[in-house]
């Protein structure tokens, strides 16, 4: 595997940051306000209190709770989509609430979402290599380096070279959800948001998935964090858990304690509703 | 809800007021000098200084502005004419209900025969009723309107001679009887309804049949059709409320319509309509008489906006409760 | 005392198209006994809900489907639904058949409130009043486990959470009292404590309703316990079918070892190794087993030849070459 060389232009203090954390959450807190006419009055719904974190480099952390207990909104407003009432994040040590867009556009790249539906996420008039290169444009390749760049993605993704000028529709639900990946790779990342990423997928296919995840972690030194509601993925993922319920964490450590020795009713509940096998026994 | 309705009319307001404003700021970025339009060019200096104040043009501006909303858009007081010498708003009036009877008609027309056979199109599509109608339909769609209009009296009142060919009603109209007055007016308005109509219902027909395609193949109604649900309250009430509901802003938007879009009919059928007024005040310059069409059918476009956003939210749950 | 309600007999079903006919499901063969829970799996793509629009007649047209799909209800005589016409189906999709798709909130009108919806379909399955229906409809919310049935009367679909949504579509399944239901990958949409809730819910209803399902999934979690019978779609071939603690146990097609075996490494927290021949999901083989490319066990045997029809002694149908031996 070649080495990618990075010609983004990141500040100095960026790039020696590896004993500090890559994502750190302090006291997120979280809500959605509806003003109507005029400011007049507002409806306002809190929806995640307090909640601190950190992902360490090469780590995953996945993020555990049932649906609607928040965890994309913490995804949007780590991506700078969804402003926090309260808290910072810190991204490459970056306070990314707090910088000017322009510096964040700098950053934005190293940080990539993969969502549920890879049939949505592509964009339908573009081709698999068009959608691919999209990713690398920032780093100002030359077309021969993105070339090589893009086979090396498709390889690693397990992508037929073949199927470069096809377009989203023409794939199947696993091999779209490889572009979707392939394309996040391409902007050298730092972080991977991972939102649901196999909900859509069959079982078989979602195993394949599991470690194609699992392989580009190691080699590219990538962290991720995984949102879920369902434990066995995380259970495969992760390193750490955070359980979440009603807008706060309930129960949070290593995936082996987690799963071993819950210490809360509800997480027990989320282990057997996963199906997981009581390992202790 | 309320109080989107509330948020809604005061955005009609504010649309009301900018589109006025700027009606009134083109009139004053029209080139050329008003008062040349009543005297010679070679006319002495006083005397035209006389006329601009008798026009109230040598106000100051806002002044003249608060004369023009009070007089022109509450009052709907243009002045006169400057080709007839009439009053702007009489011959507006006068022209408005010819234009109105023959719009009106025709888009109710056009909406019931375009969604009617919309719908039986799209429940057979790809039979050959749906081929037939659609290849009819697409010819109305592409007609020009006049030409349409030709043609049809060409056939029904040179070679038929069933109907009259222009005007509004008969010469000898004033000794009917009642009823054969009203027969009279019928006579006269059948060829530019139905040609006018058939336009109109082309492009409705066009819409509705892709509507109903669209609701037909969605999952609620393969879901209701699962559980047996008589075909004909699949069609009628599951996809047909569902289909109409986007049927309602093209209705809304398309109430202007009713003031411009009868110009060419009118002109070919000779009647006495807003269309022929606003042609006749474009061909001669005849400001007054163009601003006051101009506001009239600005009024219809936001009206029939706002009408189209305000039957929305009652019709459709899901702005009725979010 | 069970008796088979539903028998699928050589079921195939093709898309025709003018110039060419592609058969989506081929020789799809199992029999539903009363009051049991059969579960088909199988990967996306692999014909499973196309099975279960087949089932009802619920394709368009240019879906070709053949075979017998033969309907008894205890004492009636039995009746292939396939050849029935279209008002003759309707009455057995209104009171014997419920159906429960994929997505429960785009299975319900978008401007008819829930409780509306339920009531008319109430009252055109059982041909009472409406405001008899509507006592019906009240009832119906709250068999299917909606806490405030008045409310959820009322309340529009897009006001309901996905798990909400669900259960109305279920009532609304429910709504001519069906001995027989048929359900689209229910779970898929929901949360894993969802789920678990929605599977305790199908199986109350089973035994307080005297409901036989009929179930598409892959949540190999909630049916390993409760289903009967299973049949494994693979590229539109029901690969495998048979007892459901039988295959559970000892599959004998290597498709359904591939998938247990991986659902029960994930069970254990075990790391899966994914299947060898990786992927290739478009490369399927034109003849011959259409598994071939990706089984494990594949023989030079299995490309040519379609694979023949087996019947084990235990009574499991077989499409496989070469089959996992106990």
């Amino acid at each position: 595997m070649v080495s990618i060389k990075s010609n983004l232009n990141l500040e100095p203090e960026m790039n020696h940051l590896s004993a500090n954390p890559i994502l750190q959450v302090e006291n997120l807190t979280l809500g959605y306000r509806r003003s109507a006419w005029f400011g007049t009055s507002s409806r306002q719904q809190l929806i995640i209190r307090d909640i601190s974190f950190a992902i360490q480099p090469n780590e995953t952390v996945a993020l555990v709770g049932q649906s609607g207990v928040g965890k994309t909104s913490i995804a949007n407003s780590i991506l700078r989509f969804l402003k926090p009432w309260h808290g910072n994040i810190y991204f490459l040590g970056q306070n990314i609430w707090q910088i000017p867009a322009s510096r964040f556009r700098l950053i934005r790249p190293r940080l990539q979402p993969i969502f549920q539906d890879s049939a949505t996420a592509l964009n339908p008039m573009m081709t698999i290599d068009q959608a691919i290169m999209d990713g690398m444009k920032h780093l100002k390749l030359s077309h021969a380096e993105a070339q090589q760049r893009l086979n090396e993605l498709l390889q690693m993704v397990e992508l037929e070279p073949a199927l470069c000028n096809h377009y989203p529709r023409q794939l199947s639900g696993g091999q779209r959800q490889r572009v979707v990946i392939a394309r996040a790779l391409a902007t050298e990342p730092s972080l991977l948001i991972l939102d649901e990423p196999l909900s859509a997928l069959d079982l078989v296919t979602a195993v394949q998935i599991i470690d194609l995840l699992r392989s580009m972690r190691q080699r590219l030194n990538l962290s991720c964090l995984l949102i879920t509601h369902d434990l066995m993925l995380a259970q495969q993922l992760a390193d750490r858990i955070i359980v979440l319920k009603d807008g706060v964490v309930i129960d949070s450590g290593p995936t082996q304690q987690i799963l071993t020795n819950p210490s809360h009713h509800f997480t027990r509940q989320l282990i057997h509703a996963a199906g997981i096998l009581n390992r202790k026994t | 809800m309320i109080k989107r309705l509330i948020s809604r009319l005061i955005e009609f307001i504010v649309v009301l007021f900018i589109g006025v404003t700027i009606i009134f700021i083109i009139i004053h970025l029209a080139p050329g000098d008003p008062s040349l339009q009543f005297c010679s060019p070679t006319a002495p200096l006083e005397q035209r200084e006389l006329l601009m104040h008798r026009f109230g043009l040598d106000q100051p501006l806002w002044k003249q502005y608060t004369i023009w909303l009070k007089n022109a858009v509450i009052q709907f007081d243009f002045g006169i004419s400057f080709f007839s010498g009439k009053q702007v708003g009489k011959m507006v009036r006068q022209a408005l209900s010819p234009t109105l009877l023959l719009t009106g008609l025709a888009l109710l027309f056009g909406i019931l025969a375009g969604v009617f056979l919309g719908i039986q199109a799209a429940i057979r599509q790809n039979k050959f009723f749906d081929r037939f109608v659609t290849t009819i339909m697409f010819a109305f769609y592409s007609m020009p309107s006049f030409w349409l209009g030709l043609i049809l009296l060409q056939i029904f009142a040179v070679q038929l001679n069933w109907l009259p060919s222009s005007q509004l009603v008969s010469v000898f109209h004033e000794q009917f009887s009642c009823g054969a007055r009203l027969w009279d007016y019928c006579r006269h308005l059948i060829l530019p309804v139905s040609t006018l109509g058939l336009i109109f219902a082309a492009s409705f027909y066009r819409y509705s049949r892709n509507a109903m395609l669209t609701a037909l193949s969605s999952e609620y109604i393969l879901a209701a059709q699962a559980r047996g649900t008589p075909r004909n309250h699949l069609i009628y009430r599951y996809a047909l409320g569902n289909s109409l509901l986007p049927l309602i802003s093209l209705v809304g938007t398309s109430l202007p319509v009713l003031f411009s879009g009868a110009l060419m009919i009118e002109v070919v059928f000779g009647l006495p309509g807003l269309g022929r007024l606003m042609t006749d005040a474009v061909l001669t310059r005849d400001y007054p008489v163009i601003v006051a069409a101009a506001l009239l059918s600005f009024f219809a476009a936001i009206i029939g906006n706002l009408m189209a956003d305000i039957i929305y939210l009652i019709v459709d749950p899901r702005l009725r409760h979010s | 005392m069970s008796f088979p309600l539903l028998q699928v007999i050589n079921l195939k079903v093709e898309l025709i198209r003018p110039e060419s006919s592609k058969s989506l499901l081929q020789e799809v063969n199992f029999e539903l006994r009363s009051q049991e829970l059969l579960a088909v799996i199988g990967e996306s793509g692999g014909g499973k809900s196309l099975l279960i629009k087949a089932l009802l007649k619920l394709l368009p047209p240019h879906f070709k489907v053949s075979g017998q799909i033969i309907y008894t209800d205890g004492n009636e005589q039995p009746v292939d639904l396939n050849h029935l016409s279209e008002k003759e189906i309707n009455v057995y999709r209104r009171r014997k058949i419920g159906v429960l798709f994929q997505e429960p909130l785009s299975g319900l009108n978008p401007v008819l409130s829930c409780g509306t919806q339920l009531r008319d379909a109430v009252a055109f399955a059982r041909e009472v009043s409406f405001a008899e229906a509507h006592e019906i409809a009240l009832n119906l919310f709250a068999t299917v486990g909606l806490l405030e049935p008045a409310a959820i009367y009322c309340t529009y679909p897009h006001q309901l959470s996905g798990g909400m949504a669900q259960r109305v579509a279920l009532a609304l399944a429910l709504a001519g009292q069906p001995r027989l239901l048929l359900i689209d990958e229910p779970t898929s949409a929901l949360d894993c404590i969802a789920r678990r809730e929605f599977m305790d819910l199908i199986q109350n209803l089973r035994q307080t309703q005297d409901l036989t399902v009929f179930m598409v999934t892959h949540d190999f979690a909630n049916i390993a316990q409760i289903a009967a019978k299973i049949l494994v779609l693979y590229a539109g071939l029901p690969v495998e079918y048979g007892d459901a603690d039988r295959l559970w146990r000892q599959p004998h097609h290597p498709y359904t070892h591939l998938l247990f075996t991986t659902y029960q490494t994930l069970q254990k927290g075990e790391t899966v190794a994914p299947s060898s021949p990786k992927l290739s999901d478009s490369a399927s083989s034109s003849n011959g087993c259409s598994f071939a490319p990706r089984c494990p066990v594949v023989q030079d045997h299995c490309y040519p030849n379609f694979p023949s029809y087996q019947l084990l002694p235990d009574g499991t149908r077989l499409y496989c070459h070469f089959p996992l031996s106990p």
